[in-house]
């Protein structure tokens, strides 16, 4: 069972009932395809993760220039103390 | 003695000191103000690719060789999912199934002798932000997060439930923080969060395991040790009393010395790990592995057990000499100019130290070199200054940088080696105290001691020692007959 409200409350989004319902069947036509899937018979075969034979790129260790503190505050992303701020959510 | 056996397994997070991030180019400097050093990959928005830094690959494989692990030529990394705002992605990048190191060890030294305590795996994986609250942690109605954390390199470190006691985490920690430094791959700080340890202790009176508690909030190494001793007699007592312990999270309570438990869930953590998708397994060659290998330094233990072989230090100065690389350095460098190795261990684990301890600085932030030391120990050996003022003389020179025989100039602190002058004092010294002479003609020889010491306040320490012994012995010998 999907509960909605709980989504609704953790990912801090205020939705109209119209819009519930809506978000609500998408959900659950999203995992009624994995319910489809399920039936592909997979005795005997092997997981495949990866599907080329690639290997993993290494990054020399050279610092870069992140965002920059401009865009950040033109955006007002940050609150106060230079912080991201977040709903409470311990016990959730 | 404990009839329940206690079993501890210890998980270590070692922040790796590399420059940059895990995944991405953002500094992984520590303390800068909040959210300066973030990037689309490390805030986890839409599109962006992790590329791992090649810097902490090195540091892991080195770690895993220093630990008799098995470098995994093929690992994997996974995503290890759960909500929490300081996780941006929702998901960790960690190693699961074949993590980069595996099946390894570290020797420790205890009271009773040397132990091998087993290493189960060793993986890489990325850090979360920090969260900081505001006021009550229950209450509060916001999180405050600094992403400058989020996507710094860890290397997590798994014990086998293979620890005994308290003491041997203990020993266990501080032996792994010695070496990381050692290796220089992470500064082991555990105040600055560079080192974070949980701690997993179950008792039980069969070979059977009995059920594990975790304890968390352990933020120094004595913590650790008074929160596993609470732990053991807290599980003994109840065991005893025939009550179960159950399965739990425990948090230490630093003031109180006690462990509470913790508002946990019941169910088990599903992190739904799953291979991650946007990097291919790590391929190491064993050129690679050999090439760091050989870059390998001289480790703590092999360099203590060098040092009392090669300069016939006691066991308690090379074990503290050879805590840090930089004291052993030091030690070393200073040892080889001036030849005599321990008088510089002497001096060292002496004076210097205590100066140090005093004004909070460590030895390379001190000023006293190779020339210093070999002109100290001339002055010393040559008797122009006596081990009293040999003192003094190292922690003026400490203090003022000055060289110790512009110190001794300066200060007038050769030493009086003049007989006839120490006579005179002697005597001076025998009128003043006809109580303690009259004590030691009584058999009392112990007052020796005093008047000597009389002797050397009078000249300010400056006369030598043995010469006014000397001269003091015969003065009274000369009384009693």
């Amino acid at each position: 069972m999907i509960d909605i409200d709980k989504i609704e409350k953790l990912a801090a989004l205020k939705l109209k009932e119209k819009e519930k319902k809506a978000i609500l069947n998408d959900l659950e036509e999203i995992i009624h395809y994995f319910e489809i899937l399920k039936e592909v018979d997979t005795e005997d075969v092997e997981p495949q993760i990866y599907t080329k034979e690639a290997c993993l790129f290494l990054r020399k260790d050279k610092a870069e220039n992140g965002l920059n503190k401009e865009d950040l505050e033109k955006n007002k992303t940050l609150a106060s103390g230079n912080f991201y701020r977040v709903k409470h959510i311990i016990g959730e | 003695m404990n009839e329940y056996k206690p079993t501890i397994g210890l998980e270590i997070h070692i922040q790796l000191d590399t420059k940059t991030k895990l995944f991405c180019g953002c500094s992984s400097q520590f303390g800068e103000k909040p959210n300066t050093h973030i990037c689309p990959v490390c805030l986890g928005l839409p599109g962006a690719l992790p590329v791992l830094n090649e810097k902490a690959v090195e540091y892991g494989i080195k770690l895993g060789l220093t630990l008799n692990m098995k470098i995994n030529k093929e690992s994997t990394f996974y995503r290890k999912n759960y909500f929490y705002p300081d996780l941006p992605k929702g998901y960790q990048i960690t190693q699961y199934t074949i993590p980069i190191a595996s099946e390894g060890f570290l020797e420790i030294k205890t009271e009773k002798g040397k132990r091998k305590i087993s290493i189960q795996r060793g993986h890489i994986e990325e850090d979360s932000g920090k969260s900081i609250h505001t006021g009550d942690i229950t209450e509060s109605t916001y999180s405050y997060i600094d992403f400058n954390r989020s996507g710094v390199p860890l290397m997590e470190i798994v014990t086998y439930p293979d620890i005994e006691t308290a003491e041997e985490a203990y020993h266990f920690l501080v032996l792994l923080r010695k070496t990381v430094r050692y290796l220089g791959v992470s500064s082991g700080d555990m105040e600055k969060g560079a080192l974070r340890c949980d701690v997993n202790v179950s008792l039980s009176k069969s070979n059977t395991m009995g059920t594990k508690v975790e304890i968390k909030n352990l933020n120094s190494f004595r913590s650790i040790r008074k929160a596993l001793e609470y732990e053991i007699k807290r599980q003994t007592e109840m065991l005893k009393n025939g009550e179960k312990t159950i399965h739990e999270t425990r948090h230490f309570d630093e003031k109180t010395g006690a462990t509470k438990p913790m508002r946990t869930k019941e169910e088990l953590n599903d992190y739904r790990y799953f291979p991650e998708p946007d990097l291919p397994p790590l391929l190491l060659n064993e050129t690679f592995i050999e090439d760091i290998k050989n870059s390998l330094p001289e480790l703590p233990v092999q360099k203590e057990e060098r040092f009392i072989r090669q300069y016939s230090l006691s066991d308690a100065y090379a074990y503290e000499i050879a805590s840090s690389i930089e004291l052993a350095d030091y030690f070393e460098s200073i040892a080889k100019a001036t030849g005599k190795p321990k008088e510089v261990a002497n001096f060292l684990m002496g004076s210097i130290m205590k100066f140090l301890n005093e004004t909070e600085k460590t030895i390379s932030e001190i000023d006293f070199d190779e020339k210093k030391f070999i002109e100290f120990l001339s002055l010393l050996e040559k008797g122009i200054i006596s081990k009293g003022i040999a003192k003094e003389v190292i922690v003026e020179s400490l203090k003022t940088g000055k060289s110790p025989k512009k110190i001794v100039e300066d200060k007038g602190l050769i030493q009086i080696t003049d007989e006839n002058k120490i006579e005179e004092i002697v005597q001076q010294v025998l009128k003043e105290n006809p109580e303690a002479v009259s004590r030691y003609l009584a058999g009392k020889t112990q007052v020796l001691g005093f008047l000597a010491g009389q002797v050397m306040k009078k000249t300010k320490g400056k006369a030598n020692p043995q010469i006014a012994n000397k001269l003091l012995t015969e003065a009274l010998n000369k009384i009693k007959q």
